[in-house]
């Protein structure tokens, strides 16, 4: 039995019973019979992303990355796989990639580029139409009204959220727009979209590593140069040894010394440059 | 008993369908056929 007639066999059965039951009218049981499905599709789809929260230990950022998801994606529509299993396969993949964007350190600039751009392409685009869910118009104004109050409010928060130091939560917050915003371009213009969202997703990878702020990774070198080492390095080839890991070490290392005989003899601060290290251990 | 619960999953299934025809479309996974019923169920509902 397909995963198709599985569902189709057990909604049409409970609806049966429900009309049998009087509980219902016979011209309502279609929309039962809808109503059936869509709860038990929701609850094998939100059971199967709790699981997947749980694996990656990351159940607080599914909560909150799922409650913008949810509240933005009932106004904008988008993305359906054609098939109940391609869908649900689809859809585990989008909430695990959102899960691992979400431990992605973003500064406020980017956050709030990302979420500017964001919704600009989904007030362009919204509501996504698809061939199993007819919109009329009333509707298309209705859920672009709910969009823009949606979208002035979480603008709000994020701004509040940057300038209160929780950062971390706009970037939360963000997976989540993210994931609707991808979703919704990718309703629109499938193939296409698919490309512009690998474009998005890898130049949002990027981003965070070139964002990621420079980690406590500072090495101060103490040099003796008192009268007892001049047997041992007369030339001070110390300091060029020095100069040199300014050249081998990476980027994200800040490195200072300090050289001493009954004093400070010689300083070079910590994140100084090649240059000014050069200029001071001459 | 058998009665009570067909009633309370009609209220259930109300409160889902109403939350489907205020929706532009259903939240992840398949998006099943909406049938027109399901929006004229919702206003009369109301």
């Amino acid at each position: 039995m397909t995963v198709k007639n599985a569902y189709d066999s057990m909604a049409d059965r409970f609806a049966k019973y429900l009309t049998e039951e009087d509980c219902i009218c016979a011209e309502e049981a279609d929309a039962y019979r809808f109503g059936i499905e869509v709860i038990f599709l929701k609850l094998v789809h939100i059971a199967s992303y709790l699981l997947i929260a749980v694996c990656m230990k990351r159940v607080l950022e599914f909560i909150v990355i799922f409650g913008i998801f949810y509240a933005f994606r009932k106004n904008t529509g988008g993305f359906h796989a054609r098939t109940r299993l391609g869908c649900y396969l689809f859809s585990c993949t989008a909430i695990a990639t959102a899960l691992l964007l979400a431990g992605a350190e973003l500064s406020g600039k980017i956050t709030m580029g990302l979420t500017a751009a964001c919704l600009i392409v989904l007030f362009c685009i919204s509501p996504v139409r698809h061939e199993n869910r007819s919109l009329e118009e009333e509707e298309i104004s209705f859920f672009r009204r709910r969009l823009c109050l949606l979208s002035a409010i979480y603008t709000i928060g994020v701004i509040l959220m940057e300038l209160t130091g929780y950062g971390r939560l706009a970037g939360l917050l963000l997976s989540g727009l993210l994931l609707v915003t991808a979703l919704a371009v990718l309703g629109k213009q499938q193939f296409c979209a698919l490309m512009l969202v690998l474009f998005i997703s890898t130049g949002s990878i990027f981003i965070a590593y070139e964002a990621e702020p420079e980690s406590g990774k500072e090495l101060v070198i103490v040099t003796d140069c008192s009268q007892s080492m001049q047997d041992t390095d007369k030339e001070y080839i110390v300091f060029d040894f020095i100069k040199s890991l300014y050249a081998v070490l990476p980027r994200d290392y800040q490195i200072g010394m300090i050289a001493f005989n009954n004093e400070i003899c010689a300083e070079v601060p910590l994140g100084s440059s090649y240059a000014e290290a050069a200029e001071c251990l001459r | 008993m058998k009665k009570a619960l067909s009633k309370l999953a009609v209220k259930v299934l109300n409160k889902s369908l109403r939350a489907e025809a205020d929706s532009a479309c259903a939240l992840l996974g398949y998006q099943p056929r909406m049938p027109e019923t399901v929006k004229k169920f919702k206003k009369e509902k109301k």
